[in-house]
């Protein structure tokens, strides 16, 4: 393209030099358009002539809108104003498709030449009535049709009195316009928007992405609530960005207002979230500095909305921003040296998004070579790295926690499996052991069924020593008798020798001897047949008998014992003496029993009871008389044998076990244990009988044998 | 002399009147018969001043010999009868025991009756 000398001249009304500001060429105005920010004039108030391209505005004042409104106080506070700027249009341009990109923090309506051109919003100097729109840029068609000087003129409304709009609005231009080539800025403003657009929503994918994700862990594992926290941080940032995003393209009124509103908000929250993040995952509590901090924040932002010239717009961002990641950064440190490896990604997080921000502004300042694709890459991730960061933090976490677990889990099956081996061992050794223990058990029942036997023969022979002392008394009288009796006979068959001799033989004498002699040998006889009986029955009661039930005389049998067992006790104990009542119902007759075994019973029944009175008689003096009653009696269907005392009785204590194998009261070595235990069970056991006992100590003591009467032979 | 005989045995008596027979025909020696304790207590009250000798088995039942040994010591009748006593066991202790009660004599079971013959002799 042959380059021409284009001349826009920017024709400053008022100097007399009508001055040429600078040559364009058309190469810089096809390529970027040129900023019209010089010799505009500006009044306050409102007058409809004041658009006419004649009018004299030679005594208003010159002013740069293209600076912010915060930094234009004379705008704010005539809130109406008129803008007026004459340029000189070289006749090149007439009837070219041009564009004025517009950018304004108010309402305007833009006048050439005294005739409408384009409305921005809706301006008045009623603020309810006024609708501030935010152009950002927008590329308004114009069209020169004639060449030389034109005239500009803007009524511009600024009457916003709500704080968050107005603050919003404030670190707008007030009204800026830079003048293009239609089609290029349209391109250009359209790849600009939908690259922002593209950014947006990446920013905002990436976020939701990463908030839902949170939100997933945290509802999954609420016990973990930085989850929750940087999914809120996260979708608060998201939503920001998808805010901000819109905030980008040119919007106006109460759709701006409310989308200004929620994005504060979100800022807000989400500078929170981020605070909470920090203190929750590094486990700190919620000290003075915590609460510093979060004041701090709050105070940001409210300088942010109450005094947004106090630095601008970025400026208070950045410094919320730089707040959090001081504190942030201050506090990770603080616990790094804890060994806390989650700390490192907090601080590398906001190191890499100061680092990126910074890059960012030495960029927009100029100090460092920008365009558009490298400006956006720096600002996004100096914005992601945070979020990111926050996030490659969990899960550094959860790779650590899911390692560490999985190293246990191989040292627990590990040691299980050593358990396990070691369990098999222990159950072999258990094994071993309980055969071995089994073995020693079977060995210990088999000698201890041996002891049982040897002590029931014990028991036996016990009885049996109780015996024989009375059985000694018992036969040696008869003996005495047999002896005597038979020395007598000797004696008086010689005296009958004798008188038989003489001749004068006196009858009466011979009968008296004979008759003598005739009784001696009964006496003889019945004597020897009474020791005979007595070693009949010792026998029987030593012997271990057949088992076999027989017809006995039970009244005899319990005379016998009663006998036996006085003897027995006289024998040790020659000052023992008691009365015997013996009570027998003779219609009894012969009863089917185990002679020796029945005899074994009454023997320990009718010894019990001597020791029993005995005991009392020590105890007692004077009138007692210690006496043992032996009865029997037969009802309709049972045979009730008794062996009464009134000795000592048997307290409960004893009651309880006296029937129980081995327990005796008796002094150590007097008695075995096993006497009622035996009796009970030839009684019950061995004659389907019962025995039992009816005793109160001090009065006596009964026990009572009832054996069923179908036994009984007669 | 008269002489009470205390034994359980109901054939005592038959063996003494045999073995006494001629004592008893030339009524030298007079005996009379108790079967226990009791019963000798109840005879000798009936027969207190009879000059007595009494023979009694230790071991009986009911009352026993060394009680009635015991007893008759007690009552102390006048005038107070000579007591031997008998029993199947040589039992030391039990000799003690009656020496102690008053016994004038031991004899053991089997009875001796030669040498009860012979003391009786010096007696009487």
């Amino acid at each position: 393209m042959r380059p021409v000398v284009l001349l826009l001249l920017l024709f400053f009304y008022f100097d007399a030099f009508a001055q040429k500001s600078e040559a364009v060429h058309l190469d810089d105005l096809m390529q970027q358009g040129i900023l019209l920010d010089k010799g505009w004039k500006w009044h306050a108030g409102e007058n409809p002539d004041w658009i006419e391209a004649d009018f004299d505005d030679g005594s208003w004042e010159t002013i740069d809108p293209a600076k912010n409104i915060a930094d234009l106080p004379q705008i704010q506070q005539a809130e109406m104003v008129y803008l007026r700027l004459r340029v000189w249009i070289d006749s090149s341009l007439v009837g070219k498709a041009l564009a004025l990109q517009i950018w304004q923090g108010g309402a305007s309506e833009i006048y050439l030449n005294g005739g409408f051109i384009q409305q921005a919003g809706h301006v008045s100097k009623i603020s309810r009535e006024e609708r501030t729109y935010l152009t950002n840029g927008y590329p308004y068609s114009v069209i020169f049709s004639k060449p030389g000087e034109q005239v500009i003129a803007v009524r511009y409304s600024f009457t916003q009195s709500n704080a968050l709009m107005r603050s919003r609005a404030l670190s707008f231009p007030c009204f800026r316009v830079e003048l293009a080539q239609l089609d290029k800025t349209v391109k250009n403003y359209l790849d600009d928007k939908g690259f922002a657009a593209f950014l947006s929503y990446f920013k905002f994918g990436v976020l939701l992405f990463l908030g839902l994700l949170h939100l997933f862990f945290f509802v999954s594992y609420r016990k973990q609530n930085v989850n929750l926290f940087i999914s809120l941080y996260a979708l608060c940032q998201a939503c920001a960005y998808y805010l901000d995003h819109e905030n980008s393209l040119p919007i106006g009124g109460s759709a701006f207002y409310l989308n200004f509103l929620f994005f504060f908000i979100l800022s807000v929250l989400s500078g929170i979230f981020s605070l909470l993040i920090v203190y929750s995952y590094l486990r700190l509590p919620k000290d003075a500095m915590f609460r510093l901090m979060f004041v701090l924040i709050l105070l940001s932002y409210s300088i942010w909305l109450y005094a947004p010239y106090f630095g601008g717009y970025f400026y208070n961002m950045f410094g919320i921003a730089g707040i959090l990641a001081f504190e942030a950064i201050r506090v990770s440190i603080k616990t790094i040296r804890k060994n806390n490896s989650g700390a490192k990604y907090i601080i590398a997080g906001w190191l890499v998004s100061i680092i990126f921000m910074a890059i960012t502004y030495f960029m927009i300042f100029d100090f460092l070579p920008s365009n558009k694709y490298s400006l956006a890459l720096c600002i996004n991730l100096g914005l992601l790295s945070v979020p990111i960061c926050y996030s490659l933090m969990l899960a550094g976490d959860y790779a650590r926690i899911s390692r560490s677990l999985v190293s246990k889990l191989i040292e627990v099956e590990t040691l299980s499996a050593e358990k396990q081996q070691l369990l098999a061992i222990q159950n072999e050794t258990l094994e071993k052991q309980v055969k071995e223990r089994t073995a020693e058990l079977n060995q210990s029942l088999i000698e201890l069924k041996s002891t049982q036997t040897q002590l029931i023969q014990s028991e036996k022979l016990a009885s049996l020593g109780e015996l024989t002392a009375g059985i000694a008394h018992e036969i040696q009288n008869p003996l005495n008798f047999v002896n005597n009796f038979s020395e007598i006979s000797v004696e008086l068959a010689q005296e009958l020798g004798e008188e038989v001799k003489k001749s004068d033989l006196d009858k009466d004498v011979v009968h008296g001897l004979v008759g003598d002699l005739s009784q001696n040998q009964i006496k003889i006889n019945h004597h020897g047949k009474r020791a005979a009986s007595i070693v009949t029955g010792m026998l029987q009661h030593a012997r271990a008998g057949t088992g076999k039930k027989e017809p006995a005389d039970l009244n005899a049998l319990a005379d016998e014992y009663l006998r036996l067992a006085y003897h027995g006790l006289r024998a040790k104990d020659p000052n023992f003496n008691t009365k015997m009542i013996t009570d027998f119902d003779p219609a009894i007759g012969k009863v089917d029993v185990i002679p020796q075994d029945m005899g074994r019973v009454l023997l320990n029944l009718i010894n019990n009871a001597f020791y029993a009175v005995h005991q009392r008689e020590l105890q007692l003096s004077g009138s007692y008389v210690p006496t043992v009653t032996v009865s029997t009696q037969q009802t309709d269907n049972q045979i009730i044998i008794k062996i009464k005392d009134n000795g000592t009785g048997i307290p409960d204590s004893v009651k309880a076990k006296m029937f129980q194998p081995f327990f005796t009261t008796k002094p150590t070595g007097q008695g075995t244990g096993l006497g009622l235990s035996l009796a009970y069970d030839i009684v019950v056991k061995g004659h389907g009988g019962t025995l039992e006992v009816e005793s109160a100590e001090g009065v006596g003591t009964t026990f009572i044998i009832q054996l069923p009467n179908q036994q009984q032979i007669i | 002399m008269k002489i009470l005989v205390v034994d359980d045995e109901q054939d005592i008596r038959s063996l003494f009147e045999q073995r006494f027979r001629r004592e008893i025909r030339e009524a030298k020696l007079t005996f009379s018969f108790c079967y226990s304790g009791e019963e000798a207590l109840d005879y000798l009250h009936e027969h207190a001043s009879e000059a007595i000798l009494i023979l009694s088995d230790i071991n009986m039942p009911g009352m026993s010999g060394l009680e009635l040994l015991r007893q008759i010591r007690d009552n102390s009748p006048e005038p107070p009868p000579l007591i031997f006593m008998i029993t199947a066991y040589g039992d030391p202790e039990k000799q003690h025991e009656a020496m102690r009660l008053g016994a004038n004599d031991f004899l053991n079971k089997p009875l001796d009756f030669n040498a009860l013959k012979q003391k009786l002799s010096i007696l009487v």
